[in-house]
């Protein structure tokens, strides 16, 4: 509204009237007390003018027909303009706002070109969780090159803080937070844990190469 | 919920003037109250009843004398009461005798008879009462209190930028979330129904009862349409309707008397109670305190309420509601033109009793009885539908404070220019309408206007913000009050000067 651009008297404490100093020593001053104007007083104008802003919003929710924020995400032509209200409610299950780029979301694990979990339960991912919700029992791998891959790779997604240490830490890009998904409702507290076959399920192929591509990369490149 | 039903309607029963069908009221006569003197061709004279005489009714003169000339009692008169019975707001009324009739005198058992508005027939059955009770509660009022539930959170979801309560659906039925409140009562239904320990029972379960039953019986006393004549709804009313077709009107008022609105100030002051018994009986501290608010603010408002409709009853002349519709403010002008509705004549009665009103229904921004974000209120030990019937009443308020500003301030069921037999456009002619024609357009103008009023109510619950506890009080006596004495000063000049 208009009333937050109009300037505001600024004021440190009450306005002194009148100063001076008593016999004792003592100094005494006269504020003035703010009391509201008798036209605020008595509520009429004030609450005129509150019916003026509420009836407008009022006026405009019930007759626009397109909903603002719905609305103004896919407006095209600036003509449409005219005919969007201020709802900003999104109605969530049907219409999602979207997210930015970088919102982390639920794990996935990543894999290899072919199929295999790229992790190598180095145990870099559940030493800097800061809420310990990371669980990785390591187990021999069979792949030749590759000394170790996660047997149990468990992350309970009701203490993960959504931090994304997990992400920065790991050296293989194996875990990542880029699926864009809610952890969803459970009924148990047992079902809130991803394991490491629902995390694959949503994994992709990592180009990324293993390992990382070491301290020569600039004159490899 | 069926007890308090059955006796509501015994109260109705027993407090409507007209509820025994077989009952012919006599009546004194003669300017002085003495018997009726010798009447002749084109004599007038007063006759003073024991009961209120109202527009349309039925009087019937019996002289006694027997004589009959040509197959004619000349001696039996039915006359219809004119308006002036209620505009003066004494129980009496002219009539006048005409040569139709003949020469007749009277003899010394001379009485006058106001019939009963109950007749035998069905439609003394749909005029009775406690019918015409049920009615008005099952058809407008609840229904509206419960729409009101949704109302208020579409209403300022819409002023709040929000979409509200939108999903509650059978099926794919939806109606814009209209069916929350199906959901709600189910909900408040199928709740437990706790009852904390250390209560005291037998009041907290009374005291839900005592805050509706009075809302719900101070709706008697409001005219919620006009007087219908079934003998002649497919008619265009005559300016001279004779006695056939007046039979057996049906008011659709149910309980008039004398002191009208005193009756609404009276009872609805009981529901109060209703609160203060719940604070008390809940052992509970919070809703203690919410039941002593709910009494302070009910006792400085109740004060201020009453006097700001002074004014209008001076105007009127009257506190019946249904003869405040039925003639407006000034003799001089159609109680159907919108000019002369008491809005225009009492604009500062209006808004002080508007304002009383509110404050009255314990609703934003007077909720200290309630008082959600520091001590919930005195319902605060209540669940499911004991505390769902707190809500409904709470809604019910509305509607009835709605009712009665459209009542005395708006008009009530008049239609702006439509009178009895039509519309009437001064200078522009005449439209007739056939009476049940215009009996349906003036109950749908009656809530019509009821809807508005409540859906300002609406506007002004989530507009203005709450009153402090000492605001409230200021409100009160060292505003509201001083204007309405001063306004009913005002008024009374007003009408000393210029209308005497």
């Amino acid at each position: 509204m208009s009333a937050a651009h109009e300037p505001v008297e600024e004021t440190s404490g009450p306005k002194i009237v009148a100063e001076h100093t008593t016999s004792a020593g003592k100094t005494v001053r006269s504020v003035q007390v703010m009391r509201p104007s008798a036209a605020d007083s008595t509520f009429l104008a004030a609450g005129a003018k509150g019916f003026g802003v509420t009836l407008k919003h009022f006026a405009k929710n019930l007759f626009l027909p397109l909903r603002g924020k719905a609305a103004r995400a896919k407006a095209g032509a600036p003509g449409d303009l005219s005919w969007i209200n201020e709802i900003e409610t999104v109605q969530y299950p049907e219409e999602k706002v979207t997210y930015p780029e970088r919102f982390r979301g639920l794990h996935r694990l990543t894999l290899r070109d072919d199929g295999a979990v790229r992790c190598v339960a180095c145990m870099c991912c559940p030493t800097v969780c800061p809420a310990h919700c990371i669980t990785i029992i390591p187990e021999e791998s069979d792949s030749k090159g590759i000394e170790k891959r996660p047997a149990v790779f468990e992350i309970d997604e009701l203490r993960c803080v959504v931090c994304g240490l997990c992400v920065e830490a790991c050296p293989c890009d194996a875990i990542r937070m880029d699926t864009g998904l809610h952890a969803g409702p459970v009924e148990d507290r047992g079902d809130a844990i991803e394991t490491k076959d629902s995390m694959l399920n949503r994994g992709i192929k990592s180009i990324a190469k293993q390992g990382g591509a070491g301290p020569n990369w600039r004159s490899e490149k | 919920m069926n007890k308090l039903v059955i006796l509501l309607c015994l109260i109705l029963a027993a407090c409507s003037g007209g509820g025994d069908p077989a009952s012919v009221k006599a009546v004194d006569c003669g300017p002085n109250g003495d018997k009726l003197p010798a009447l002749n061709v084109g004599d007038t004279g007063f006759v003073r009843s024991s009961v209120v005489v109202h527009p349309g009714d039925l009087v019937k003169i019996t002289t006694g004398d027997t004589a009959v000339e040509g197959g004619h009692n000349y001696a039996d008169k039915t006359v219809k009461a004119p308006a002036l019975a209620v505009t003066s707001g004494i129980k009496c009324f002219k009539f006048e005798t005409t040569g139709e009739y003949g020469v007749h005198t009277a003899t010394d058992n001379a009485t006058v008879y106001v019939r009963s508005s109950i007749s035998e027939t069905i439609f003394g059955i749909l005029d009775f009462p406690a019918l015409k009770w049920a009615f008005l509660v099952l058809v407008l009022v609840m229904p509206l209190a419960s729409l009101l539930t949704w109302a208020e959170r579409r209403q300022s979801a819409m002023m709040q930028d929000r979409l509200g309560p939108n999903r509650a659906n059978i099926g794919p039925i939806k109606l814009k979330g209209i069916l929350h409140f199906v959901a709600d009562a189910l909900k408040m239904i199928f709740k437990e129904d706790f009852i904390p320990a250390n209560v005291h029972k037998g009041l907290f379960a009374l005291a839900p009862l005592i805050a509706i039953a009075p809302v719900l019986i101070a709706f008697c006393i409001i005219p919620f349409g006009p007087t219908v004549y079934p003998h002649v709804v497919t008619q265009v009313m005559p300016v001279t309707p004779d006695q056939a077709q007046l039979a057996d009107s049906i008011r659709m008022q149910i309980f008039s008397s004398d002191f009208g609105l005193i009756f609404y100030f009276a009872v609805l002051t009981l529901a109060n109670y209703g609160g203060t018994i719940a604070g008390w009986a809940s052992y509970n501290k919070w809703a203690l305190l919410g039941g002593l608010r709910s009494s302070s603010q009910m006792m400085s408002y109740e004060v201020s309420m009453g006097l700001s409709l002074v004014g209008a009853f001076l105007i009127c002349g009257t506190l019946e509601p249904g003869a405040i519709v039925a003639n407006g403010a000034s003799e001089t002008m159609s109680a159907a033109n919108p000019l002369n509705w008491l809005w225009l004549w009492q604009p500062v009665g209006l808004v002080l009793f508007f304002t009383a009103a509110i404050a009255e229904t314990k609703r934003a921004p007077f909720d200290i009885p309630e008082g959600e974000p520091e001590i919930i209120g005195y319902f605060v030990e209540y669940s499911g539908m004991r505390w769902g019937i707190f809500f409904l009443a709470e809604f019910i308020e509305v509607v009835f404070i709605a009712a009665v500003v459209t009542t005395v301030f708006f008009g009530g069921w008049q239609v702006p220019f439509l009178e009895a037999d039509g519309f009437h456009f001064s200078g522009l002619g005449w439209a007739p309408l056939p009476h049940g024609i215009v009996a349906l357009l003036q109950f749908a103008a009656f809530g019509l206007k009821v809807v508005l009023l409540c859906w300002f109510q609406l506007m002004v619950r989530w507009t203005l913000p709450r009153f402090r506890a000492d605001q409230l009080m200021n409100l009160g006596w060292k505003i509201l009050l001083p204007t309405s004495l001063a306004w009913i000063m005002f008024t009374a000049l007003i009408k000393l000067i210029f209308m005497a």
